[in-house]
């Protein structure tokens, strides 16, 4: 018998019984469905995840912040003075030598308040090498970024231009996203504003004591929207910072009789390492792990975005494998469907079955014919589960960026069904139905002939 | 489930083994069927039902022969047996020289594509198919392609005279007509033995003569030879001889036309094997 044959008299005897057949198939629909959506859910997760993971920080940046070892350990490479490990400039070229590594940027992090008129922001001014900003992708969204002959200014973080308030009065919250989680416009152009910066950041509040030195500074630029560390801070020229903390402290020994000791000594401890942190940038996101590991090798202790990612995507696997279950289940009882429709159809057609074997139909002919119906049951099904599929998460991603399905800020896609997705879809029903039609078909063929014939 | 991959198993291991078993014997002058020493025995319970015992039979090219016998004779059994469709529980049958009761399913599938041809008292047409289709389906088991065998299934209808009942279904046809459909799908592989069972059991005088003359033309214009079973007197007019069966036992055999005066007489004769 011809392959052609064999698909035509299948697709006949398909639509024969067309109440039956659109249940089976029916049942391969919802079980597709139900895996198709349920693992798509698992995907959409996955990405969302990684999403805002990613916003936290670029995947391929490391964050070292200090180090791990004591002072007794001898903890090799190179940055350390003798067997002692310090974050300070050493520590910066060692780190630069790991392979993989484009750059690291030293960050040196000091208290300040940000004053306009009676607002005022109090927050972390990141002392930074200004000649690394570009290689760590600053972007801004109003203004430009720093130059080296910029003098006394700063790029301010996303969120902090939304951070200042009014200490005696009511201030009112700006939300910096909308409910998109889009960035909204700026309260006011920090730019054009005139601002002022102390490193006393009690300023402005109750306790606060005397008046302390004011810096004026300049703004330059705001950066894009982040969830990062820098987002919540302003930036500035490393040596700018040190600068203006040194003229507030001449200013302050001078008036505050109260210069505590325990301030002094810590500075003490602090003079070796000269930063707090280290944001290593990493050529590829598949090697931030290795050179991860090289940095915790060389006595640093250190973390990534990659490592939550990590984290998330063991967890998202759990996740995905337990919806991936329950999917199974409706897919494994379309099978038993498929399989049940299949024996009926024989007991129904036992005469015809005869007929054919006794016109000296092939066995191999009759246990296709069988085997191919229940495949194209399988087909039909995945397809139109598959279809079902795409239409149930195109509402699922309407209703939850439409928050209609309550806060869903986890990401831009509750599901997604990526192309694997899609094949794995069409391509297991067809084969689930091929299998569940194996014992059908075999009973066709082993029917008796004469039996058959004699069944009126 | 269990049974089912064991028979893949078997399957594949007789399958090396079928190809060289000993069927093919040779054809002797113009005997195309060869029946020697059949027996075939029911167990009903713990009783032995001799449906056939001791039959010798052979059976000439191109020959019109009836089995002859009231209900029980064993007659059916006979044609199912040497149509292969049951398996003999002693004895040999050989048609055209091939050992059928020694082939598997497989090959007997085969064989009776090619040289088998069905004419049932039920018609056994398949009801979802037209008039043409049924007739072509033997040819769709063979792998001819679409617009041959429409050809040839179109070419067939028209011989027995259903031209213009080609794409009706058979619930939409006459018995006659239905059994008109299925003496063309017997015929259409132009197959060298017919087997008919009863094949106007379901119908009027006039329309039996009718389906008779029919077959006896096609199966002479083919040169075909038709094995007919039935218990109707008339119908054995038509033969060229006539197997009277009883029991299991042949008790008669007449030549051509040599219709018997009565059929009591005849079956009171009792003389077994030849």
């Amino acid at each position: 018998m011809k392959k052609i044959d064999i698909l035509r008299m299948a697709l006949r005897n398909f639509g024969r019984r067309k109440a039956r057949s659109f249940l089976t198939v029916l049942g391969v629909v919802v079980g597709t469905m139900s895996v198709v959506v349920m693992i798509s859910i698992g995907q959409g997760l996955n990405e969302s995840y990684k999403e805002q993971i990613e916003s936290w920080g670029s995947l391929t940046q490391i964050q070292v912040n200090g180090t791990s070892t004591g002072t007794d350990t001898g903890a090799g490479g190179g940055g350390t003075q003798g067997n002692q490990l310090y974050m300070d400039d050493n520590s910066v070229a060692g780190l630069s030598q790991i392979p993989n590594v484009l750059g690291v940027m030293p960050v040196k992090n000091e208290s300040v308040s940000l004053i306009k008129g009676k607002e005022i922001w109090t927050g972390n001014v990141m002392g930074i090498d200004l000649s690394k900003m570009e290689l760590f992708g600053f972007k801004t969204t109003k203004g430009r970024l720093l130059e080296s002959t910029d003098k006394d200014s700063f790029v301010m973080g996303y969120m902090t231009a939304f951070s200042f308030y009014d200490p005696k009065g009511n201030g009112e919250w700006i939300n910096p996203t909308d409910d998109q989680g889009n960035p909204v416009p700026l309260p006011f152009d920090p730019t054009t504003t005139k601002l002022k910066m102390t490193f006393d950041t009690s300023y402005g509040y109750e306790m606060s004591v005397g008046k302390p030195k004011m810096s004026k500074v300049n703004c330059v630029g705001v950066l894009k929207m982040a969830s990062d560390d820098f987002s919540y801070s302003i930036l500035m020229d490393y040596n700018t910072v040190e600068t203006l903390k040194k003229d507030y402290e001449k200013t302050q020994t001078s008036t505050d009789t109260n210069g505590s000791t325990t301030g002094s000594s810590s500075r003490q401890e602090k003079s070796k390492n000269k930063y707090d942190i280290f944001y290593v940038k990493v050529d590829d996101v598949n090697n931030v792990s290795t050179v991860q590991s090289a940095i915790t090798d060389m006595g640093f202790s250190c973390w990534s975005a990659m490592d939550v990612l990590n984290q998330v995507k063991e967890q998202m696997k759990i996740i995905q494998f337990v919806l991936g279950g329950i999917g199974a289940i409706a897919f494994f009882v379309a099978a038993i469907g498929i399989s049940n429709t299949m024996v009926m159809s024989i007991y129904e057609r036992t005469r015809e079955i005869g007929i054919m074997k006794v016109l000296g139909c092939h066995l191999k002919d009759i246990m296709s014919l069988f085997l191919t119906e229940a495949a194209l049951i399988g087909l039909l099904g995945g397809l139109v589960g598959l279809g079902l599929s795409e239409g149930l998460s195109f509402l699922l991603n309407f209703l939850s960026s439409s928050g209609a399905l309550g806060d869903m800020s986890i990401g831009s896609k509750l599901s997604v069904i990526p192309f694997w997705l899609i094949i794995c879809g069409i391509v297991f029903p067809t084969f689930m139905g091929l299998v569940s039609g194996l014992y059908p078909a075999w009973r066709a063929t082993r029917l008796s002939a004469l039996d058959a014939i004699k069944n009126e | 489930m269990k049974s089912l991959f064991i028979w893949i198993l078997l399957e594949m291991i007789m399958r090396e083994g079928r190809k060289s078993s000993p069927i093919m014997t040779k054809e002797i002058n113009g005997v195309i069927i060869q029946i020697e020493n059949l027996r075939k025995v029911y167990r009903i319970s713990s009783e032995k039902i001799y449906a056939l015992n001791t039959i010798d039979l052979s059976v000439n090219r191109g020959e019109i022969c009836c089995l002859l016998g009231t209900s029980g004779s064993g007659k059916s059994t006979l044609l199912n047996l040497m149509a292969g469709l049951e398996k003999p529980t002693r004895g040999t049958i050989s048609i055209k020289g091939a050992r059928i009761d020694l082939m598997s399913e497989k090959q007997l599938a085969e064989f009776r594509q090619k040289n088998f041809g069905f004419v049932f008292q039920s018609y056994n047409l398949l009801s979802a198919l037209t008039a043409l289709e049924n007739v072509a389906m033997p040819l769709v088991f063979c792998g001819m392609d679409a617009k041959k065998r429409q050809k040839e299934a179109k070419k067939m209808l028209e011989q027995v005279g259903l031209k213009n009942r080609m794409n009706h279904r058979p619930t939409q046809m006459s018995g006659g007509q239905q059994q008109r459909v299925a003496i063309a799908r017997a015929f259409v592989m132009h197959p060298p033995v017919i087997f008919a069972d009863e094949p106007t059991g379901n119908l009027d005088s006039r329309t039996t003569i009718e389906v008779m003359e029919m077959m006896v033309n096609l199966v002479h214009k083919n040169r075909s030879t038709l094995v007919v079973v039935t218990h109707d007197l008339e119908i054995a007019s038509y033969c060229d001889r006539i197997i009277h069966l009883r029991d299991g036992l042949i008790v008669n055999e007449e030549l051509k036309h040599a219709i018997p005066a009565a059929y009591e007489t005849a079956n009171s004769m009792i003389i077994a094997g030849n």
